[in-house]
This record gives C-alpha cells, structure tokens and sequence, in this order.
C-alpha cells in the first residue's frame, strides 16, 4: 500500500469502528501467525458448514413428523382394541336372545306334542349355549293362542326365559326387556311342575354324539323315547339334557346313520355312537340312491343364491341341512320321510336377522302344505342360530323340504 | 444452479441478503454474507483473544450464532450488528476463560459515520470560521496529529515518523482532536 492509499484507508478505519478493531487485531496477529491461510481456511469450513446446519432443522421436522405418526397409530389401535370389546357383547346378546327364541318355539311345540300324561317326566333338554325349555302340558294349554304363524317380537321376548328360572322353584328374577310378561308366564309355567311334584332335583346327562370315527355328528337329534320330548346336540356334537328322573331312555339319529337308542345315566358323561346306514340287499340302483341323497341333503335351502342372502346359518349351511334332516318331525308321519318320491311339499320362510342373532318377522312366503307350516316355523325357531352378514338387520328366507 | 445463485448473491447487497436468509432459510446466502466480513471478524476476535485458534473457533461459533439470530432480530445496518455481535461474544468468551478482567470498550461506537446534510455555501464559511476557532483550542499534540493527516494528507506511519509519537498514539490524539472539535462546534453553533 503507497502512503496515500495509506491515508485513505485510515481515513476509513477512523469511521469505521469494526475496521479499526480488525487493523488492531491484525496488527496484534502479525508475526505470530500467518493470517491469510487462517483466513482461507475458515472461508472453507464455513462453505462446508451450511450442510450441517440445513441438516439440523431438518431433524426437528422429522421429529415433529415422527411423535405424530406414532400418536396417530396409538389412537388407532386403541380404537381397534374398543371396538372389539363392542363385538364380544353383542355376540353374548346374540347368544342370549337366541336362547329365548327357542324357548319360545318349544312352547309352541309342545301343543302339537301334547302330552297329556297325568305325571310326565319333567325333561328339560338342557344345553350350553341354547337352553331348549320344554314345560310339562299343563302349562302349555294356556299358550294355544300363540300358534300364530306371525309372532311379534314382544311376544318372542315374552316367551323366553332364562332356564334357571324355570328349572328352580323360586323365581329368579329375568334381565330382560319384557319382564313383567315374562314373570306372568314363568308363572304359569313353573308352578304347575311345582305344584304338581314339588320340588323336584333335576339331573343332569349330557354327553356326545360321535360316529365310529369319532367325528362329532352335528346337530344331531336325540329324544326321550316316551315323552317323544328331545333336543339337538351342538355343532360339536354336545347335548345335554335334564330330568327328575336318573335314567334316561333316549333315541339318538343324524342322517345317513342307523339311529340308535340308549340309555343315559344321571351325572355321567355319554358318548353315543352312530353306526353308518348299512347297504341293503336288494339296494337301489347307483342313480336312484344319488337322487335320493340330493333329496335328502337338500331339506332346507334358500331360494336364492347365497351371495344376495343377507343372512346364513351362523354355522354354515350345510350343519344346518343336518339340523333339519335330522330334527325335523315329519307332519305325514315317519315312513314318509325315506320314501323316494316324497310329495313336494315345501315351505319357504322369510324373516329377518337382527344382529344379535335374534329372529323377527316369520313370514310364510308361500306354501303347498299348510299343515307343515308349524313344523317349519318349528324347525326355524329352535334352530342353531343365524347371523346376519353384514352386521345390521338383514331380510333372508329359507325353504323347507319335506 | 447453484452457479447462478452465487453469481446472482454476490452482486446483491447486504440488506438484499438479510431479507433474502430471513425468507427462504438458505444458509449458503447466509455463507456469502459473512465472507464479506470474515476477515474484519477475524481481525476483531484477535484483537480480543490474542490467539490464532480462539479466534478462529470465535468465527466459526459468531457464524453459529448468526444462523440463529439474524432469523429472529430486525437488522437494519448489518455490519454495525455483525460488529456488535462479534464484540459480545469475544468479550463473553474472555469473561469465561479469564474471571473478570475488565477490558476497555474503545470509544469506536461514538464515531458512527455521520451523515453529511446539504448545507449552503454561506453556512460553509461560517462552519469554517468556528472549525478554525475550535481548532486552536485543542492540545497541541492533537492539533499537530489533526493538521498534518487532514491538512496534509498524511498516513499514521508518516505523522508518526514525524512527530515521534507511537502509531496508536497517533490514531487516538486524531480520534480525541476529532470529538472536542465536534464538541466545541456543537457549542458554538448553539450560542450563534
């Protein structure tokens, strides 16, 4: 630098504070150290800065991003985790409003079963998941009236009753919607076993129905061979039933085998097993056989396909061909029922599904035997339980072959 | 295009580049910004902390702070701020390292540029007449120091050659001639 460039610059330096402090600081720097590569080596570490700090803030954002994403998730699977807990009570009312249904239906029954004995054995058909109630005849004269094809679903309700109920002496009282109709009824019922047998201790038998194989044969019937009262066992083969009495003679059947009857001890644990239907001598020819299988096995059937159905057998449709084969009562008596060219006779129900798995609206949509129509609504209502596809109330219907 | 982006913050000015960082968050304009002022940074940081590696880590940390708070403060003069900025931190850093060890602040602060009004011809003679009044009151040493480096034009190096006096000595007798002149001016402009 000349001198004048000199003056200039001090010129400069005089006003300009930061210009003066750095001339100090140069002044004070020379000799000990080499300023300009100092100077050149901080201009690259703060090019090559930037990269970190751009990077930093970024971070944050990433964090921010991530704490949500985790919160979202969380609140998801906590809602998943409530709503499940919805499923499981809905499935129990299901369970329960189907008990009384049935209950209900084996009322309605017992009219065209009467038993009309001055003791009858007090059965009560007794199974886990659907209690089948079957009160002695006295009772059931006062129920004429309900032979109504169209039940309201009051009266459904009215009619069902827990089975712990009916079973003991004293009167439990009944979570129900229309308890003062049920206590009325329950009334009626229960008394009369109790006053005409006082108090009586029931047994329990239950047991398992199995073939020789020792699959379980669903839905298979069994029934007390005097009173001719009986029940269903479940989709897993189990029944079980109750009675004053401490032996039981019963008659067990499921389609395609031999039915079979035995005895039933109180307290202990049956298994009953069914022996496969035997070919026969002079056995029908290979075509006769086949149509009369497809005949057999297509008792119940929907009209439509199943994909528009709303509703399904909650155990699918073929156990519930095995329901009705096995359980149905024939109305033209029992030879009928094998015979090849059975009359037509069918029936086909339309009725709705609620979603706990209850049934409303029985219709008759059309019949070509009317006294039939009570076997089917029969066969419907004590029937193993529906569901309805897509959890609201779905409209389905059902023919029934006899 | 990081090519043309340079080229295009290079020719812009600092309070373009101020608003420009506060706007977009790019730390590269904010590089470019500080580059123009490494050097005097430098300068002051080792006037500070009399150490090469201090004052380099000094740079880089005040570039640090930088990133943080031009985003958050109005800056109207950067440099002044950047000054300002630069100061505090190596005083912080002294106050750290050393206890408490008082350091004068230079009375830098008090020679802000100033800005020059237009002014008449007639008001020109007069301020003359009161500079050459004011002139004869200061010390002898400062009014030597003035006249020789405004007068004559020299540079310290020269004047101090000159007088014998130290170069610093030399800077603060101009520096000191130039606030009383100031002064006295004030004065008599007020009772004019």
């Amino acid at each position: 630098m000349t001198k004048a460039e000199m003056h200039d610059f001090e010129k400069v330096m005089m006003d300009d504070p930061m210009l003066s402090d750095a001339v100090d600081g140069y002044r004070e720097a020379m000799g000990t150290t080499d300023s300009s590569k100092d100077l050149a080596e901080l201009s690259n570490r703060i090019k090559a800065a930037p990269a970190k700090l751009v990077k930093g803030s970024f971070k944050q954002w990433m964090s921010i991003a991530a704490g949500l994403i985790i919160l979202l998730s969380g609140s998801v699977v906590l809602y998943r985790i409530f709503n499940q807990k919805e499923n499981a009570v809905v499935v129990q009312n299901t369970e329960s409003a189907a008990d009384t249904s049935t209950a209900a239906a084996t009322q309605v029954d017992s009219n065209t079963v009467a038993i009309n004995e001055a003791k009858p054995p007090v059965i009560i058909p007794f199974d886990e998941p659907k209690p089948v109630i079957i009160p002695p005849a006295a009772a059931t004269k006062e129920k004429k009236s309900t032979q109504e094809i169209k039940l309201s679903e009051t009266e459904t309700k009215s009619n069902a009753f827990a089975r712990e109920d009916v079973i003991l002496p004293q009167q439990q009282p009944v979570p129900s919607a229309a308890k003062d109709n049920v206590v009325t009824k329950q009334e009626t019922a229960s008394k009369t076993p109790a006053a005409d047998y006082g108090y009586t201790r029931l047994n329990r038998f239950n047991g398992k129905i199995v073939d020789e194989h020792n699959n379980p044969l669903p839905f298979a019937n069994i029934t007390e061979k005097n009173s001719g009262v009986g029940t269903y066992a479940d989709v897993n083969g189990n029944f079980v039933l109750l009675s004053a009495d401490s032996v039981l003679n019963v008659q067990t059947r499921s389609m395609g085998f031999m039915s079979s009857t035995s005895q039933l001890r109180t307290n202990s644990n049956s298994k009953i097993v069914l022996r496969d239907e035997p070919a026969v001598a002079n056995a029908p020819s290979a075509g006769v056989l086949y149509e009369r299988n497809k005949n057999r096995v297509i008792r119940s059937q929907s009209d439509t396909t199943a994909d528009e159905l709303e509703a399904e057998p909650y155990d699918g449709w073929s156990n519930y061909n095995l329901y009705v084969n096995n359980n149905m009562r024939n109305p033209f008596g029992e030879e009928q029922l094998n015979k090849k060219a059975t009359p037509k006779a069918e029936v086909v129900l339309s009725f709705d599904v609620n979603p706990d798995g209850s049934l409303t609206n029985i219709k008759v949509e059309r019949s070509n035997c009317n006294t039939c129509n009570t076997e089917a609504i029969r066969l419907l209502k004590e029937g193993p339980k529906w569901k309805s596809k897509s959890g609201r109330k779905g409209h389905t219907r059902f023919i029934v072959r006899f | 295009m990081t090519f043309l982006r340079e080229h295009d913050t290079k020719d812009r000015s600092d309070a373009e580049l101020v608003s420009l960082y506060r706007q977009q968050g790019d730390v590269a304009v904010l590089g470019t910004l500080y580059q123009r002022y490494m050097d005097l940074i430098y300068g002051v940081c080792f006037k500070y902390l009399k150490e090469t590696e201090a004052s380099k880590d000094a740079v880089i940390n005040i570039y640090e702070e930088l990133v943080e708070k031009l985003k958050k403060h109005e800056v109207e003069n950067f440099k002044s701020w950047l000054y300002t900025l630069a100061r505090n931190h190596c005083l912080m850093q002294l106050r750290k390292g050393k206890g408490k060890k008082t350091i004068e602040i230079t009375d830098g602060f008090m020679q802000s540029e100033q800005l020059l009004h237009p002014e008449d011809v007639q008001q020109k003679e007069e301020q003359l007449q009161i500079m050459e009044e004011c002139l004869q009151q200061l010390s002898p040493e400062q009014k030597q120091c003035v006249e020789l480096f405004y007068l004559q034009g020299k540079c310290y190096n020269e004047i101090s050659e000159q007088t014998g006096f130290e170069w610093n000595k030399v800077r603060s007798y101009i520096q000191n001639a130039r606030r009383n002149l100031k002064l006295c001016m004030d004065n008599k402009t007020k009772q004019s």
